[in-house]
């Protein structure tokens, strides 16, 4: 019965002056354990939004959000911060690296709070960065930028692995690699990721596949077959 | 603007509310505090104006020591400058209270009509308590800020003190006081020196006309026309006044010419009757004394005569007491050998008297044989007589026995018996034969009556047989017995008669040897007599000598006491000349000081007389009121305090004011490249933050204004009012300083927003729509330190980083920090500053107490000074100095300074007087002889250095040179310390000690000071005593009020430091939300995130504040040196608890600015973190 993520008839509201914005309207579904699953939906879909309660960094209104049999959904603050901090690791769409940190730093940003930690030097030489260790975000390219981003995430040791849009900023060459990168994680290490995506191309490559459209999970689909990243073309 | 646009600006306000808020605050108090502080003395002088215009204070007051007549009143209101006149009578004298408490009271004379209309009743008071006087002997107190309070004054009655005997004649004796008052001439709290009483004026009153009874006033109180118009402290005022001030001056030279010779005449004529008057005294004092000399010396003369005499008597004396001795030792010689004399007659008299008594024992004892011989031949005699009478008694008896025989023998017989036996015993028988027959009755022949008698016959016969029977005699043998018995007798009675015969022969013998014993008894009894005779003589002899003793005693005991009566006399006698003498001496030093008292009087008039000169006016303005120069020359010290830390406060203010416009146009960047997109002009977009800043200045501009140009006046003013009665405070809005600020506030803020805009604008949209290049992160220096830099956690690396990475940032940071910090330090230098000037001047340089002014030098020969310099109890030492006036003679473009030229009577005592150091090293400098020293302000501000030269210009205008020796440590007035012959080598004329420094018993109190100042201005020729403790006094009430002022810098510095911190925080936050958001999402915890920020603000407050402590050494410096008056030089240390309370606060306000910002970071949402960049 119980899932490694469980959403449970989950609702967002959000009060605009007058207005009452539905952003998850009884959104329900889950994700096992080590599964790479991809969340896709058009803008406004509610995506992000359930990227955010999903990684602690919003509440829901309605509903329970269970992840490794842990009720998120009832946490305060302060146990979202924890949560946060030893169990998500965070990908970017911007990557949003500290300018003022080196490569390696901005791992060890992430890596120093955490109880468990991965190497981050190993790390980032898994994500295929071990000779830039020491360059600044700015001296790296878009691509470069998002590996570290994701060695960051990585090194946290966290038990999901949260994505948005990870291409998005990036170029089609790039952006393949990363999500390659982001999938052989997740079958090298058993970790569960999950990608947040506009595009519905990307969907071939994942284990799972969960389609949102206007604040509702409309789709829960398991791909038995997923394809390998360098086959998916958009 | 069309109207899409116009929303843009507004909402972008209320997006940045805080950055708004944030400049309007910091324009608000740049401007606010700058236009504030400006106007401040400006208002201090205008609302002080506008009392004195409304209280009508004089604009100019004319003093004659002798004295303003009616006609000069009349040639006064002659001008036509001169609006209105009011004669005055003032006069200073000491008034007691009821109670006993003496006050020294500075009495004004008010115009008769005191009447809202009344033109010539000028310095209006204003009534407190009561009514104003009415008629002579009422007065009302005035109630300044130092003298009159807490008193309760109505319904008192104050009596003129006894001692005002000049007085006593021209003014009420008493006063009853009808009201309190306060007035426009005394709104401050210096007390106004007098000559009077203590000193001190210790009580201003104003009483009616009438109570004055002098022929002249005493002084004009005069307005000029016009002059109310204008402000009293400008420049129009003093050239209006001093018009008038030229005319009074020529006027009052002639009428004081006037006024001079006929006092001069009069005083002179009094002078010399009194100078006559002591000489006639002191001749009769003269021959007073001569004559009580005479007596005495004739008296002295009695006493060594009388001792001679005395002498004479007892060398009499002793004369008689020796020949009274000597005849009483021969006396005693010829008395002892009489006695001797006398004494051996008496023994051989004696010795006679002895023999003779040895003669008369052996008679008396020869006597006493005798006598018992005739003793026992009377006895033998008796014996005698006794054998005869027996013998005669016995022969009787046997006659009658042989008759009674014989008688019986016849009876018988007769009877017939027969008679056979005739002896006794035939006797007896017969008689017992008869008896028988006589009994038994036979009658017998005879009668019956012889028969009984025959009877008796019978018995008595028989009886003496019987009894001689019984002796065994019978008549016959006792016949024999007689008859030998009757022989022996008569051989007896011849013995006896032959003793007799021997008795009586030897009888014989002895009464011749008693007659012999007899004679000689009296041979010796005569001479006896003989002697006795002689020692009665020479009893008398000696009665006689010894009363002859006795009254040559007496006689020398009567001259002994007369000679010791001569003694004492003599003794009285001395004793009495002893007190003439004294007495002598008394009265001879009691009149030659009552005749040098009148020779001081005498010469006290010839100084006065001297005094008069020549009758000068006295033209006295505005300037010339304490309280007037005082208050104007506090709001000069504000002027000056208000020029830098105001201007520098605005910099600072202005500073992050631009700051925040610029980060606010380049956060924008995005937008801009929108709307240039659009198509909006670069001028239409650059409006938007030109409208932005200007709205956000203006408004805190007009806000800073309203705010600041009332509050600061108000607060200044009103810490002035602890010293000063000025009753409104009035703070118009100046419009050229508010304007001056408000417009540079707003072209600082408008010339940054569009400079930040021009730079962004003049990029292509394309560009400006990406993301600005995210600054390259670079390695810093530290990194190469390896050792400290692998020990940082790396949120500190960033925070290293950071800091250098962002370096306009940082600069604006650390200047706005530091320049917040740099007013702090200033605001609490300024006071160290100030507070030290009283300690350090009066208490470290001055080493003296009091100052007593001399009108000449000559005062001080006058013996009361002396007297009082010479008790060391109250004076510990003194030394007399020359301080003249002078001027420097400025090198070009140098201020032509006022100095004190100070030249010492001695030397090397002045050192006792002064500590002269250098004020950086501590180090003495020396004073001697060849010295020319100068103080340390006047070295500055003509840059004088040791060697140079300086010229000055004394009061008689004579110019000299001298070679300045050495420069010393000073922060009151400039002086030029030379030594005597220096002066008067360069300046050719001779010192005159015109004041004496003394130094005065450290436990000296208050009463002492005063006592202190009324015996001293008795003396002759002194002009006034001053403490240095007053001057410190009013010195520490303007650095009290300055105090308050130093407070309303620091509040506002600090309200600065709030604002800039606050500022840059925020925009720190705002810049790096995105970061923080990051964070966030990373799973930091709020106090980390914080932290994380935190760090970075700490760094920089700490570094901004170190800098700012440094800065603010400078801002103080050139603050201090910018406020400072001319003559007064400041401290120039700034101590360490300043610095120590400026950094604390900086860092207390970066607390309470990170303890909000705190919330701020906590309500950054993480979904920044999603966004793009901007």
């Amino acid at each position: 019965m119980s899932h490694f993520i469980e959403f449970e008839d989950v609702c967002k509201y959000y009060v605009m002056g007058e207005n009452k914005i539905t952003a998850a309207d009884h959104i329900s579904f889950f994700v096992e354990k080590g599964e790479f699953c991809i969340i896709v939906g058009p803008s406004g879909a509610g995506k992000t939004t359930v990227l955010n309660m999903l990684g602690g960094m919003d509440t829901c209104d309605e509903g329970r959000i269970v992840l490794d049999g842990n009720l998120i959904s009832e946490y305060s603050q302060k146990q979202l911060t924890t949560y946060r901090r030893y169990d998500v690791g965070f990908v970017f769409q911007f990557y949003n690296l500290v300018q003022n940190l080196t490569a390696l730093e901005n791992v060890e940003l992430a890596s120093e709070i955490c109880r468990d930690p991965l190497d981050a030097r190993e790390t980032l030489t898994g994500v295929g960065l071990g000779e830039r260790l020491r360059n600044f975000p700015a001296q790296l390219s878009g691509g470069e930028q998002q590996r570290v981003a994701i060695a960051r995430a990585l090194a946290k040791n966290p038990k999901i692995l949260l994505c948005d849009e990870p291409t998005g900023a990036l170029d089609y060459n790039t952006g393949k690699a990363v999500l390659g990168l982001l999938q052989d994680t997740c079958r090298n290490t058993g970790r569960t990721v999950i990608v947040i995506t506009h595009n519905s191309a990307l969907t071939g490559m994942a284990d799972r596949i969960i389609r949102i459209k206007s604040g509702k999970a409309v789709s829960n689909e398991v791909n038995l077959h997923p394809t390998p990243v360098e086959e998916i073309e958009w | 603007m069309n109207k899409t646009y116009h929303k843009t600006v507004l909402r972008t306000i209320r997006s940045t509310l805080s950055r708004f808020l944030a400049i309007f605050a910091i324009v608000a108090l740049g401007v606010g505090f700058l236009a504030g502080l400006l106007s401040s003395p400006v208002d201090m002088r205008f609302s002080a104006d506008h009392y004195y215009d409304e209280a009508d204070l004089y604009d100019i007051r004319i003093l004659s020591t002798l004295g303003l007549t009616d006609s000069d009143l009349e040639e006064v209101r002659k001008l036509d400058e001169v609006e209105a006149v009011m004669p005055v009578h003032d006069s200073d004298f000491v008034l007691l209270s009821s109670e006993g408490d003496s006050y020294t009271t500075r009495m004004h004379s008010l115009p008769s009509d005191t009447g809202d209309g009344s033109a010539d009743y000028l310095n209006r008071l204003t009534l407190v308590e009561g009514r104003l006087p009415e008629k002579a002997g009422e007065c009302v107190v005035l109630l300044s800020k130092s003298i009159g309070q807490q008193h309760e004054w109505v319904g008192q009655t104050l009596t003129l003190d006894p001692d005002e005997e000049d007085l006593k004649d021209h003014v009420a004796n008493t006063f009853t006081v009808v009201g309190t008052v306060k007035g426009p001439a005394y709104v401050s709290m210096e007390q106004e020196h007098t000559t009077a009483g203590s000193g001190k004026v210790g009580l201003l009153a104003y009483t009616a006309d009438d109570s004055f009874t002098m022929d002249y006033y005493t002084g004009f109180y005069l307005s000029v026309r016009g002059a109310k118009d204008m402000n009293s402290f400008g420049s129009a005022y003093e050239d209006a006044v001093a018009a008038v001030t030229d005319q009074l001056e020529t006027l009052g030279k002639d009428r004081s010419a006037i006024r001079y010779e006929q006092i001069v005449d009069d005083a002179n004529a009094e002078l010399d009757d009194a100078k006559e008057e002591y000489a006639e005294k002191k001749a009769e004092a003269d021959q007073k004394l001569a004559d009580a000399k005479q007596e005495l010396d004739d008296g002295a003369q009695e006493i060594a005569d009388g001792e001679k005499e005395l002498k004479d008597a007892q060398s009499a004396i002793d004369n008689g007491q020796a020949e009274l001795d000597s005849n009483r030792a021969s006396y005693n010689t010829q008395i002892a050998s009489a006695r001797q004399q006398l004494n051996d007659g008496y023994a051989q008299i004696q010795n006679y008297q002895a023999q003779l008594d040895e003669g008369k024992k052996q008679l008396t004892d020869a006597q006493a044989q005798l006598t018992e011989g005739y003793s026992q031949l009377s006895d033998g005699d008796a014996q005698l007589e006794a054998a005869k009478a027996q013998l005669d008694a016995t022969q009787q008896n046997l006659d009658g026995l042989d008759s009674g025989k014989e008688a019986l023998w016849q009876t018988a017989a007769s009877l017939g018996l027969p008679v056979s036996d005739t002896t006794d015993a035939g006797a007896l028988a017969m008689i017992a034969q008869l008896q028988s027959l006589l009994g038994s009755g036979t009658e017998l022949p005879i009668p019956p009556e012889q028969a009984a008698a025959l009877v008796e016959q019978l018995s008595s016969l028989q009886g003496g047989l019987q009894a001689l029977a019984e002796q065994g005699l019978d008549t016959v043998s006792a016949r024999t017995q007689l008859e030998a018995g009757l022989a022996e007798y008569e051989k007896n009675l011849a013995a006896a008669q032959a003793a007799r015969t021997q008795l009586d022969a030897q009888q014989k013998l002895l009464d011749d040897k008693s007659a012999e014993l007899q004679s000689q008894q009296d041979t010796l009894n005569a001479n006896r007599a003989e002697l006795d005779a002689n020692a009665a003589v020479l009893q008398q002899t000696i009665d006689s000598t010894e009363a002859q003793f006795s009254s040559a005693e007496a006689e020398l005991a009567d001259a002994r006491a007369q000679y010791a009566d001569g003694v004492q006399e003599l003794a009285d006698a001395k004793q009495k000349l002893a007190d003439g003498q004294k007495e002598y001496e008394e009265k001879k030093a009691e009149a030659e000081e009552k005749l040098s008292d009148a020779d001081e009087k005498i010469k006290d008039a010839e100084a006065q007389i001297r005094d008069i000169e020549e009758g000068e006016w006295y033209l006295f303005t505005r300037d010339d009121n304490v309280s007037f120069s005082s208050y104007d020359s506090n709001a000069d010290k504000i002027a000056a305090i208000a020029t830098v830390f105001p201007v520098f406060f605005f910099l600072v203010a202005a500073l992050v004011a631009l700051t925040t416009m610029t980060r606010m146009v380049e956060e924008e960047r995005q937008q801009i490249g929108t709307l240039k997109a659009l198509g909006y002009s670069s001028a239409k977009i650059a409006g938007k933050y030109l409208f932005y800043a200007a709205f956000a200045s203006v408004t805190g501009s007009v806000f800073g204004l309203l705010v600041g140009m009332n509050l600061f006046p108000t607060i200044i003013i009103s810490a002035y009012n602890i010293m000063y009665d000025i009753p409104k405070i009035l703070t118009p809005f100046n419009f050229p300083y508010a304007l001056f600020s408000s417009l540079a506030a707003i072209a600082c803020t408008l010339a940054a927003t569009l400079s930040a805009c021009w730079a962004e604008l003049r990029e292509v949209p394309a560009r400006l729509m990406l993301p600005k290049a995210p600054k390259a992160g670079k390695r810093i220096f530290l990194e190469y330190i390896t050792p400290i830099w692998s020990r940082m956690k790396f949120t500190r690396k960033v925070t290293a980083r950071n800091l250098i990475r962002y370096k306009k940032r940082f600069f604006m940071t650390v200047i706005g920090i530091s320049g917040c910090t740099a007013l702090l330090v200033t605001g609490f230098g300024i006071k160290d500053s100030i507070s030290d000037i009283v300690s350090l001047q009066f208490n470290d340089l001055s080493k003296y107490q009091l100052t007593v002014g001399l009108k000449d030098p000559s005062a001080l020969e006058g013996r009361d000074l002396q007297k009082i310099l010479s008790d060391k109890e109250r004076i510990k030492g003194s030394l007399a100095v020359m301080q003249n006036d002078g001027k420097i003679v400025p090198k070009k473009g140098d201020p032509a300074d006022s100095i004190t030229i100070f030249v010492p009577s001695d030397a090397s005592a002045l050192p006792d007087y002064f500590t002269f150091r250098h004020r950086t090293d501590d180090q003495p400098v020396a004073f001697d002889e060849n010295s020319v020293i100068i103080t340390e302000k006047l070295a500055e501000r003509h840059h004088l250095k040791v060697g140079d030269t300086i010229t000055v210009e004394n009061q008689a205008e004579t110019k000299a040179s001298f070679t300045i020796t050495d420069i010393c440590e000073n922060y009151v007035y400039h002086y030029l310390y030379l030594s005597q012959s220096a002066y008067e080598k360069a300046f050719g004329e001779k010192m005159e000690e015109n004041a004496l420094l003394c130094q005065l018993p450290v436990d000296g109190t208050p009463e002492d000071e005063d006592s202190l100042t009324t015996d001293l201005l008795k003396c002759r020729d002194v002009a006034g005593a001053s403490f240095t403790t007053e001057l410190s006094r009013s010195f520490g009430n303007t650095i009290a009020s300055i105090n308050y002022i130093v407070i309303v810098l620091i509040i506002s510095a600090g309200a600065l430091a709030f604002v800039v911190l606050y500022n840059l925080t925020n925009i720190n936050i705002t810049e790096r939300e995105k970061e923080i958001a990051t964070i966030k999402v990373l799973g930091f915890y709020d106090k980390e995130v914080s932290s994380y920020i935190y760090r970075e603000t700490a760094a920089l407050t700490i570094i901004g504040t170190a800098v700012g402590l440094v800065l603010g050494i400078f801002l103080h410096q050139f603050v201090i040196r910018t406020a400072e008056v001319d003559m007064v030089m400041f401290g120039r240390a700034i101590y360490a608890p300043s610095y120590l309370w400026a950094a604390l606060l900086t860092l207390l306000f970066s607390l309470l600015v990170n303890l909000v910002m705190h919330r701020k970071l906590k309500k950054v949402s993480m979904v920044e973190s999603m966004k793009a960049p901007e």
